[in-house]
């Protein structure tokens, strides 16, 4: 069970990859080729997913969309981690009064749901790639940091902490050595949930025309797009949603795996039956 | 003590109010443009721009200007909205109510199937239905709901007909009516809470079933219906209600989505509305509102849980 | 104890055994009979007896005794034998009757008092369901004969108990309460499942005591699971012992534990401590100068705070405390988890901040702070208690050995080199070097604790109950390596640990803690064979004696401490955490035999 969760997980995401890197070099037809002659067609063998009120070929927009959802998602997680990893450390390895200021700050950012937060810097902002970036980072982060202080005030309980304090290296030692490394496993699920999460306020954004401004198509403005035609095209809303799913359920289960691979509860559950 | 207890947990919200807010005002503040310029409908007279000022207290100092814009929040006194010249106060709270509701009973469902859900599964560890649950709660929470909501139209509205497509009645207008119109919204709201909830539940529920507890009341010969109704369930229920008190204060800004498709007059709407409108007040208003709310959730279900886990200090 | 013998024998009848374990093989998954976890375990329980299932951790014990009542983990199940209770096979029941034989026929008493209990449930209703659902009594009468269980077991005002939430008791009492609730529904065979591990020695004998008690009273046998053969020698009539699934030996405890068939049998034994080391302890000349001088220490620890304007609660971890450990000794300090013994450990190594007082490390005050630390890094090390979580999983064996060596100077090869007669010296050859904690057995774990402590030659080291996370015969491969280490290279060793039989091989001196407090201290001789306070009497209660006949036999007994007299107008005291310690006085008894008296 666990490792057919991990594979059919790392199988989607390593497609979505692949599909993104293909789609540079090539894809079936000009994502923004108008052909007003074949508007609306339901799929067939030329246009696999059918074309949209443009004639544009579906199947061409959604992996032109896919480079962007994938980068937007990525660079999103990974400014939120570096972030959210140093400041969440340091407060996390330093208690006190620093500490608790920034978990304060923290708890007040997570006081506004995470679509209501980007929408509000992106008020300020207008859209544009790198606003939507900055948004849904500032709003990620704080999660980061608590985490990532919760992991480390964990840690810093641990007999081999002590011990490496009694050995005589500095606390900048400890941090990089010891607290930071034993953090991997519970930031690798954090880093995974986020991205599925990412990707669906993403989404939710380009839905409602503030994401990532058009031309560049993403799968939710696609889906945005196809809901006049929902009636006469049902074609178009039907496959950037299996896409958005199959996507999302992907780094989900991949997280699961991850989870189930590195959670000592689990684990003891399976092997400590033979106590 | 109880009362103690609660008189602390409601002294810790108050700083998280103070930099809530402050974040509010401060990124209005970074707004584009003179706030000053956006009321006066004539910006060319200087008079009156000064005069606009004056009155917005814009000259003064930022941290007298945030205790004075404090005063006025508190005070319910949010100004007018730019585009429809009504109250801000009042706009947003007949918003809110639209979509408190239907938030509360989507969470309301999906607490009420999730919770048995997630409980059953683990009771049925890596059986068949624990399977089956995990895989449909894993596809329920990827899915995005504005997709479902554009598939149950599709299926009910378009293709079936049984239900009204998109719109909003008040029940206190037609109960039934508002009913029908309700369905879909809070289905497709729903279903990703489902999906959340009954994961969480599993998850808590095993390390539940697993403690000496549950091993000790089967020794003791009872039923698998009361091992895990009486004493299972009251264990692993606090946990989940925390999360579900997340996510239900989450919906309530995040619904702007399914408000947007279903053209349901909530809060989430208004608020995408006044941001394409630029309507700053309404903007602020709405926000700092699904922020309070949000933070008093918290208090809430932070409040009830000593009350359902006897153990928690207080 | 052969009065207790006596009185079981009035219930045996004689040839039809309550419970009759046949050939039972125990597996998980699709395992084969060979590679069953539990193998070919035949067992026999008298009605009115009491029987010991004796094991180390993993050896299948706990699984075996979880089949006698249906509750197998998930994956395990039986593959093969029978179980006969009272004529029926309780592998072969259904589900819906195995249900109803838990609690009526067969019971479970746990070993964690703080976890058996729901803690969401009131007590009086976790008491009641179970005797409503098996006798179909009504709820009143369930009450009321809960309210005389709890009254049996001592606890006063049942009425008012019942309505309260488990946390509200205290361990010991939730230990007897999960006793009553079970013993209640008149079980015929009782398992308990190590029932005195995780209480304090004192209390011990009282629980022991009233579960007995009861046991007769309803005239139920006992299935006892221990690796404490103490108990089985105070308790049991009949001992089987179980290595690696398998049992290898059973009979009369008077016979098994007296002339061991088995090898293994003969190495649970062996693992207690003799008679011959207290004859064997060296007679404590005074050695070097002093190493280490602690003068008047005390650690308070600052609790929570109810308001952020209101003074913090604090809790005294450790009332001013003087000790001097001199060079090359070793100085024992023992006592249960909260006597403080602990707490002075850490400070002696900087984790836990002064209060008041001042050690002396070498005649000069302690810094632990810059340089200070550096240098003190070199010359104190601390052996810790558990080693799985005192080794960073991330980490390799040679990296975790080398960590005191960084920054010393030394170069990569000389540090390997180092490290590698280390591990040698503590018996770990240098292929250890490249795995990972993980992969090592908790002795393994705990060599690679020591070496990294004695890596730097330290001067002195703090073992924090360096064994008592590891199985018995474990436990004794590690004191004899640290025995010898200590002996080869000199250190001065300041160990601790909650039970009195383990250092009495290894120490000097030994000093008993209670409640912050040195309650008793001086030659290990002094304390075993004198013991005068009260507390140390219960401990070395809990430690019997194995003695050797010269025909070989072996002998397990209590220990017979002959007491010192306090003087006239003193008493030993009786230290209670809140109470003002004022008045009390540390007395010689002479050759450095304190003990702790107040004024009677």
């Amino acid at each position: 069970m666990r490792d057919i969760n991990m594979v059919v997980g790392a199988g989607l995401c390593l497609l979505w990859l692949l599909v993104a890197l293909l789609s540079v070099v090539y894809m079936p037809y000009d994502p923004l080729a108008m052909a007003l002659d074949g508007r609306l067609r339901p799929p067939s063998v030329d246009h696999w997913m059918g074309t949209d009120q443009y004639g544009r070929d579906l199947l061409s927009r959604i992996l032109a969309a896919s480079g962007v959802s994938l980068m937007v998602s990525a660079l999103t997680v990974l400014a939120a981690f570096t972030a959210g990893v140093l400041i969440g450390a340091i407060a996390g390895y330093l208690g006190g009064s620093f500490d608790r200021l920034v978990m304060v700050v923290a708890e007040s950012f997570m006081a506004f749901p995470s679509l209501l937060l980007v929408l509000l810097f992106l008020s300020i902002s207008g859209p544009s790639i790198a606003a939507v970036i900055l948004a849904l980072s500032i709003a990620f982060t704080p999660m980061v940091i608590r985490v990532t202080r919760s992991s480390v005030f964990s840690l810093r309980e641990q007999q081999f902490i002590e011990a490496a304090r009694l050995s005589g290296s500095s606390k900048s030692a400890v941090l990089w050595r010891h607290l930071l490394p034993n953090c991997v496993s519970p930031l690798s699920i954090l880093a995974t949930s986020m991205f599925a999460n990412v990707l669906l306020v993403e989404s939710a954004l380009s839905f409602l025309g503030l994401g990532v401004p058009a031309p560049q198509a993403t799968w939710g403005a696609l889906l945005a797009d196809s809901r006049q035609y929902l009636a006469v095209a049902p074609w178009l809303s039907l496959y950037p949603g299996v896409v958005i799913t199959l996507a999302v359920v992907g780094v989900n289960l991949l997280g699961d795996g991850l989870r189930d691979l590195v959670d000592p509860r689990l684990r003891q559950l399976v092997e400590g039956q033979n106590a | 003590m109880y009362w103690q207890y609660v008189l602390r947990r409601v002294l810790l919200t108050v700083p998280t109010l103070l930099i809530a807010s402050t974040l509010v005002f401060m990124v209005v503040r970074l707004l584009p443009g003179d706030p000053a310029l956006l009321i006066v409908s004539d910006a060319q007279d200087p008079v009156l721009l000064e005069a606009t000022r004056e009155r917005l207290g814009l000259n003064k100092p930022l941290i007298v200007q945030y205790a004075l814009w404090l005063r006025q929040m508190v005070g319910l006194d949010m100004g007018v909205s730019i585009s429809t010249g009504l109250p801000v106060a009042e706009l947003i709270g007949t918003r809110f109510a639209v979509t408190a509701r239907i938030v509360t009973i989507a969470c309301l469902v999906a607490l009420l199937l999730a919770v048995p859900l997630g409980l059953l599964a683990a009771a049925r560890h890596n059986r068949a239905l624990d399977r089956g649950v995990m895989m449909a709660s894993i596809l329920l929470l990827s899915v995005p709901s504005f997709w479902v909501a554009l598939l149950l139209i599709l299926l009910f509205g378009v293709t079936l007909r049984w239900l009204p497509t998109v719109g909003y009645v008040s029940p206190s207008e037609d109960l039934l009516l508002a009913l029908k119109f309700a369905v879909m919204p809070v289905l497709a709201l729903c279903l990703t809470v489902i999906g959340q909830l009954a994961r969480m539940m599993r998850s808590t529920s095993l390390d539940v079933l697993a403690s000496d507890y549950i091993l000790f009341a089967r020794a003791k010969g009872l039923s698998e219906q009361a091992v895990l109704g009486r004493h299972a369930l009251p264990n692993a229920l606090a946990p989940t209600l925390t999360v579900a008190g997340m996510i239900f204060g989450a919906l309530l800004g995040g619904a702007a989505v399914i408000e947007t498709i279903f053209t349901i007059p909530g809060i989430g709407r208004l608020l995408v509305d006044s941001i394409y409108a630029r309507d700053y007040p309404v903007i602020q208003g709405s926000v700092l509102l699904v922020g309070f709310v949000y933070i008093m959730v918290n208090l809430a279900v932070d409040l009830l849980h000593p009350l359902l886990d006897p153990r928690v200090e207080y | 104890m052969s009065t207790q013998r006596a009185a079981r024998s009035i219930f045996s009848s004689p040839d039809e055994p309550l419970l009759k374990l046949c050939d039972t093989y125990i597996g998980f998954g699709t395992s084969t009979l060979s590679e069953a976890t539990v193998r070919r375990a035949s067992l026999e329980i008298r009605p009115g007896s009491v029987a010991a299932l004796v094991g180390e951790s993993g050896s299948g014990k706990t699984l075996l005794a979880k089949s006698l009542l249906g509750l197998l983990p998930q994956g395990a199940r039986v593959l093969s034998g029978s179980a006969h209770l009272l004529g029926r096979d309780i592998f072969r029941l259904d589900a819906t009757e195995q249900r109803a034989l838990r609690g009526a026929e067969v019971g479970l008493i746990l070993q964690e008092p703080l976890t058996a209990l729901n803690p969401a449930l009131k007590i009086g209703r976790q008491m009641t369901e179970a005797l409503v659902m098996h006798s179909g009594s009504s709820n009143d009468a369930a009450r009321s004969e809960a309210m005389r269980m709890l009254d049996r077991v001592g606890i006063d005002r049942p009425t008012t108990r019942m309505g309260q939430y488990p946390h509200e008791f205290s361990g010991g009492m939730r230990q007897r309460i999960m006793i009553a609730a079970m013993l209640m529904l008149k079980p015929r065979l009782l398992i308990a499942d190590e029932p005195t591990t995780a209480i304090d020695a004192q209390a011990q004998r009282e629980v022991m005591a009233l579960m007995l008690g009861l046991v007769r009273e309803i005239e139920a046998a006992m299935l006892l699971i221990t690796h404490d053969l103490g108990v089985v020698v105070d308790y049991a009539d009949s001992v089987f012992v179980m290595e690696r699934g398998e049992l290898v030996e059973s009979g009369q405890v008077a016979d098994c534990l007296v002339r061991p068939q088995h090898e293994y049998t003969r190495r649970l034994l062996s693992a207690l401590p003799g008679e011959r080391a207290v004859e064997s302890a060296s007679p404590v000349s005074d050695k070097g100068d002093p190493c280490l001088q602690l003068k008047e220490v005390s650690v308070v620890y600052p609790g929570s705070r109810a308001w952020p304007w209101s003074r913090r609660d604090s809790f005294p971890a450790l009332s001013p405390t003087s000790l001097t450990l001199h060079r090359g000794e070793v100085l024992s300090l023992v006592g249960e988890s909260g006597s403080g013994k602990t707490t002075l450990a850490r400070s002696v190594v900087g984790l836990a901040p002064l209060s008041k007082g001042e050690i002396l490390f070498d005649g000069a005050p302690m810094l632990h702070s810059g340089m200070g630390r550096r240098r003190l890094a070199s010359a104190i090390q601390m052996v810790f208690q558990d080693p799985y979580s005192s080794l960073d999983p991330r980490w390799r064996v040679g990296d975790i050995v080398a960590e005191p060596l960084r920054g010393s100077g030394l170069s990569q090869a000389q540090i390997k080199q180092v490290v590698l007669d280390s591990l040698a010296a503590c018996g770990l050859q240098a292929d250890y070097v490249e795995r990972f904690p993980h992969a090592l057995s908790g002795g393994q774990r705990q060599r690679v604790g020591i070496a990294r402590a004695l890596v730097v030659e330290p001067e002195l080291v703090v073992a924090d109950e360096p064994v008592s996370a590891l199985d018995l015969t474990v436990q004794a491969q590690i004191l004899a390596l640290i025995q010898k280490l200590q002996e080869d290279r000199g250190f001065s060793l300041l160990f601790i640990s909650h039970d009195l039989s383990v250092v009495e091989q290894i120490s000097d001196r030994v000093a008993v803690m209670r409640n912050g407090r040195i309650v008793e201290r001086g030659r290990t001789k002094d304390i075993f064979k004198h013991a005068t306070h009260p507390y140390t009497k219960a401990l070395l209660r809990a430690s019997p004696v194995l003695g050797i006949d010269t025909d070989g036999a072996y002998r397990l007994g209590p220990r017979q401490p002959q007491a010192r007299s306090v003087p006239q107008g003193w008493r030993c005291a009786e230290l209670a955490r809140d109470k003002f310690d004022g008045g009390l006085k540390e007395i010689d008894l002479g050759d450095g035999h304190q003990v702790l008296v107040e004024e009677a």
